[in-house]
């Protein structure tokens, strides 16, 4: 990657009050849902944030878009740092990042024909008078027809509706594109649609995608790195080939191993790692790192200091980088203080 | 309540009786004064021991095969054809109380959401007690309790005699799909029926609840019908697949034969359009749509997306029949095996 | 995206029920509806389409809406229709036509003091509806401001607007009403500038204090779930104002509760306007009000002037029932949970 990335995250925290009341009383634990993630986004690059539920991924993604306020860290899009910006400044912003959600079925006004929701966006951005003809061109675009923008969204299937919601992003000729789960409601068949769709948008415009997902072969599908997060930290990330290949972090492990094979011969003889018990609770994790309770290689030592995100060496494993220094093998000396 | 009237052995003989046999079921939605056949003459057989999934996309009709079987079709549809024996009896012409019956103890099904399934304001463990209850005669309180923290702990509760106390929003999700495992196998069925039973979980979860699931059906020896739309499950529990198409069966067979060597169109898609971890090879999508059910294509319903779709196709419907060399292979399909 | 030949307007126009419930115009109107899928989004809004269809299917709100044009017409041209005045001076040759029964001159008769007692029910539902409507007006103003400041700021916006909201509910209403309404001082000590509650302006803004906080709680709920929705998300992370998105998206889809509490808040108001005209604390002379009628007759039960009590009493019956018909009606038609 070579000059500044699009989109640089360093250090981002987001914590939540539990039982937060109006009176700002009450209870002063925290959800930790984000605790210190760093990442950074090229032009045109696709990485995917891949965890299971509540490890923090869509909290990133309401960060990056500033649907939420960081508790700490910063977010700096093309060389700004728009952690803290506001008004104009914000809105020129949000032109260039935009959004596409998860759930084909909230996604639009149920009031509204498409048409409208589609020019959002750029009604936003003070370009309502561009809407009656880009509207139409970006249905097309998307594969739909011209004449969906009189319709409702109760209309349109599921898969329809998610390039509906993939029209309204581009309306504005974004530079990065956050995709919160956008093919997990979606049937296999629709799927692979959509992510075609996705992959040919991203050719043709240039298209950078954060992509956040739980669905680790759809991943290895879309992404050129991928960030793997654990209870609100990235416990390993590398390209894409590298982390499917030869994927370090314990919890990567399991994770891989965990996805049932299509192919049933290769299901059969496939190597699994079955973890015991849930995943801890995000309100009070575990001290240092935070998959030790569920990891066959834990050691005392795991529970002193949160461990840091190391480069595993050169060659075609540059930028994958892990947090696991008993895999690394090198252990951090047993803590005089346990 | 009386227990159901199904004899506890197959009345006919030989091993390969089937526990549960559908033959040529319909069943249609009427809606807004329309009709729509959601199952268009479905035939299957459950052999004791045997998993067999059922994959599809929505609106295929597998979930409401499954509530066919179980008795269960929501408001507007109905049975219009055909016959659903359990272990010898016809579960269409059963009384309502035979029925309920059977549900829950000859036959049990596990859904998709089990926050739903539960009920919030008892204990999991006297849950799973009510369900042996009411399905056994004379079992004692104290001994049905007992007998649910038992079950816990065989679906793999931890400390299951503490957890029995929990209520169900204390648990997590795969903890309490585990708590739907025992339920439905408290009185040995002989048939479950788990219903996208893994979709909203974790994929550590999963693997966990489908290892719970292939264990429990083991120590019961009950045959099992697996609906899901992930081919990867269906890869690691089922012995054989049934996949459905608009509400008819497309192909099916043993699980190694078709998710290797699909001969209808049809599956060689879903297959071509599931990401694979091995592999980076873009996915490749099927065109278009699922038909909605009331505005189904003559002949093959998967002509309008199939790329080897001909006037035949279009005039004729294809008829399940035996395919190739691997006994139960039956493909619906004019261009069986056909050029990929 | 207009119907090539036709204006906009006129398109609009000529759809039945088309009118949408949205203040906001659309771009994208082409009249035009196509490809109708039943079936497959239960839990969608209607759109406006079928708002009237559906309205219509229930009987019982056709009829509150009958009864309702055929009440407020009568009120809106009481003027034209009633025969005479029905607060004239009360001269002797007035007073000589005290307690009639029914005649051609005085269709339901005269009242004690010789009035036309038609006429009097006349203006006196006018009385009544202008209070209904008015409370219910201000009410929806009040209650929807505030609940819609308090919902979509949250935090201690939210908790200032909601405890000041409790503090009105906590109010004993009745009470207050007495107070108010028999001081003689309707500028509260000098604190606020209020027309008397003796009048019909001032019976509104006193009757709307009281009856505004349902509804503010009501928006408010509905404002803090909408505001989650990913729609309005995706409007927040294109860069939309706070303002477009509570006018285009929140409050739209809050239209549905307003209307339901507007139509009911008429009836409540119009009851409790009844009673304190009853208790001698409502609109006095020379406005008439069905209430005050009420009390003016309540010592002729059980003898022949009872018809004095049943004509304003039956008006003021079916016009409350009508409101609460029509509300249950519109509430049927707008909640998209409901059946199509």
């Amino acid at each position: 990657m070579t000059g500044a990335p699009l989109l640089a995250v360093d250090g981002l925290v987001k914590h939540f009050p539990v039982h937060g009341d109006a009176y700002g009383g009450g209870s002063d634990r925290v959800v930790h849902a984000v605790d210190g993630v760093s990442f950074t986004i090229g032009r045109g690059e696709t990485l995917a944030l891949v965890g299971e539920s509540g490890c923090g991924k869509s909290t990133v993604a309401r960060l990056v878009l500033r649907l939420l306020d960081a508790t700490a860290g910063s977010i700096t899009f093309d060389g700004v740092d728009v952690t803290g910006l506001a008004g104009k400044q914000l809105r020129d912003v949000r032109r260039r990042v935009q959004v596409v959600f998860q759930d084909p079925f909230s996604s639009f006004d149920p009031r509204r024909r498409v048409g409208d929701s589609v020019a959002e966006p750029l009604v936003a951005q003070g370009r309502k008078r561009d809407a009656p003809a880009r509207v139409p061109e970006l249905l097309e675009l998307v594969g739909l027809d011209a004449a969906a923008a009189g319709r409702f969204p109760h209309e349109f299937s599921g898969g329809q509706r998610q390039r509906l919601a993939i029209a309204r992003a581009l309306s504005v000729q974004p530079d990065l594109v956050v995709l919160d789960e956008p093919v997990s409601a979606l049937d296999v068949s629709i799927q692979a649609q959509v992510l075609t769709l996705l992959a040919d948008l991203r050719t043709r415009f240039g298209l950078a995608y954060l992509f956040i997902s739980h669905d680790l072969a759809v991943v290895r599908n879309v992404a050129d790195r991928v960030a793997v997060m654990h209870l609100g930290h990235i416990v390993e990330t590398g390209p894409t080939a590298a982390v499917f290949a030869d994927p370090i972090h314990p919890y990567t492990r399991a994770l891989l191993s965990a996805v049932p094979d299509p192919d049933p011969v290769r299901e059969r003889t496939r190597e699994r790692i079955v973890l015991a018990g849930d995943p801890p609770s995000p309100i009070d994790p575990p001290s240092g790192c935070r998959f030790r309770t569920r990891c066959a290689l834990a050691l005392d030592s795991c529970a002193a200091s949160e461990p840091p995100l190391v480069h595993r060496g050169d060659g075609p494993s540059v930028g994958h980088l892990v947090a696991c220094p008993v895999v690394l093998g090198a252990a951090p000396p047993p803590s005089p203080s346990m | 309540m009386t227990a159901p009237a199904l004899p506890d052995e197959p009345t006919a003989a030989g091993p390969a009786a089937p526990v549960l046999a559908l033959d040529g079921l319909s069943v249609v939605l009427a809606a807004r004064g329309r009709e729509a056949t959601i199952l268009d003459g479905v035939s299957l057989a459950l052999t004791p021991g045997e998993t067999v999934a059922l994959v599809g996309e929505s609106g295929a009709g597998k979930t409401v095969l499954a509530l066919a079987v179980m008795g269960l079709l929501p408001d507007g549809m109905r049975v219009t054809g055909g016959r659903i024996v359990l272990g010898g009896t016809d579960l269409l012409g059963a009384s309502a109380s035979a029925l309920r019956g059977a549900r829950g103890g000859a036959m049990a099904m596990i859904f998709q959401d089990p926050q739903s399934s539960l009920h919030p304001a008892f204990r999991v463990g006297a849950q799973v007690a009510e369900a042996i209850r009411t399905h056994q005669a004379g079992v004692s309180k104290a001994d049905a309790s007992a007998q649910a923290v038992e079950l816990l702990r065989r679906v793999g509760i931890p400390q299951a005699d503490a957890r029995a106390r929990d209520y169900p929003h204390q648990m997590s999700g795969g903890m309490r799909q585990r708590v739907m495992i025992a339920m439905a196998i408290a009185n040995r069925p002989r048939l479950l029926i788990a219903d996208e039973a893994t979709t909203a979980l974790d994929v550590t979860v999963q693997a966990q609840v489908l290892e719970v699931l292939k264990t429990a059906q083991q120590e019961t020896g009950a045959a099992m019908l697996v609906v899901t739309h992930d081919l990867g499950v269906v890869a690691s529990v089922a012995d054989r697949v049934v996949v459905m198409y608009a509400g008819r069966i497309a192909e099916s067979g043993p699980v190694d034969t078709v998710l290797t060597e699909p001969a209808h169109p049809y599956t060689r898609g879903l297959l071509a359009a599931v990401p694979r971890l091995d592999e980076a090879a873009p996915v490749q999508a099927i065109p278009g749509q699922p038909p909605s059910p009331f505005a189904r294509p003559s002949g093959c319903a998967f002509r309008t997306r199939c790329p080897l779709a001909d006037e035949r196709c279009e005039a004729e419907d294809p008829v399940l029949v035996a395919f190739g060399a691997d006994a139960g292979h039956a493909v619906a399909c004019h261009h069986a095996g056909g050029p990929a | 995206m207009t119907t090539p030949g036709e204006p906009g307007g006129a398109v609009r126009r000529s759809g039945v029920g088309e009118l949408p419930l949205t203040g906001t115009a659309s771009l994208f109107d082409s009249g035009v509806r196509t490809g109708q899928d039943l079936a497959r989004d239960p839990g969608g809004a209607p759109p406006p389409a079928r708002f009237w269809r559906r309205y219509a299917r229930k009987p019982l709100a056709v009829i509150g809406a009958v009864i309702l044009l055929v009440l407020v017409t009568a009120a809106v041209f009481a003027p034209v229709i009633a025969p005479e005045d029905p607060t004239p001076q009360l001269t002797a040759e007035i007073l000589a036509d005290a307690r009639q029964g029914p005649s051609w001159e005085h269709p339901i008769g005269t009242d004690k003091l010789g009035r036309d007692q038609l006429s009097r029910v006349l203006y006196g539902l006018r009385v009544s509806l202008a209070v209904g409507v008015g409370v219910a007006v201000l009410s929806v103003i009040a209650g929807v401001a505030i609940g819609a400041w308090a919902g979509w700021r949250g935090g201690w916006v939210d908790g200032l607007l909601m405890r000041f909201t409790d503090l009105f509910l906590v109010i004993p209403a009745l009470v207050v009403l007495l107070v108010v309404a028999n001081n003689p001082d309707p500028s509260f000590f000098g604190l606020f500038d209020l027309p008397p509650a003796t009048e019909v302006p001032g019976m509104i803004v006193l009757l709307a204090a009281l009856g505004w906080m349902p509804m503010a709680r009501i928006v408010r709920g509905e404002f803090l779930s909408l505001r989650e929705r990913d729609y309005v998300e995706a409007a927040r992370a294109a860069g939309a104002s706070s303002r477009r998105i509570v006018f285009t998206h929140l409050l739209p889809n809050t239209v549905g509760p307003i209307v339901v509490f507007a139509t009911l808040a008429v009836g409540i108001a119009i009851l409790n306007e009844s009673v304190l005209s009853f208790l001698g604390a409502g609109v006095q002379y020379p406005a008439v009000s069905l209430g005050q009628m009420i009390a003016d007759a309540e010592d002729t039960v059980g003898t022949d002037l009872a018809y004095l009590i049943v004509y304003p009493g039956l008006v003021l019956f079916v016009l409350v029932l009508a409101f609460n018909l029509v509300g249950d009606g519109l509430r049927d038609a707008i909640d998209p949970h409901s059946r199509d």
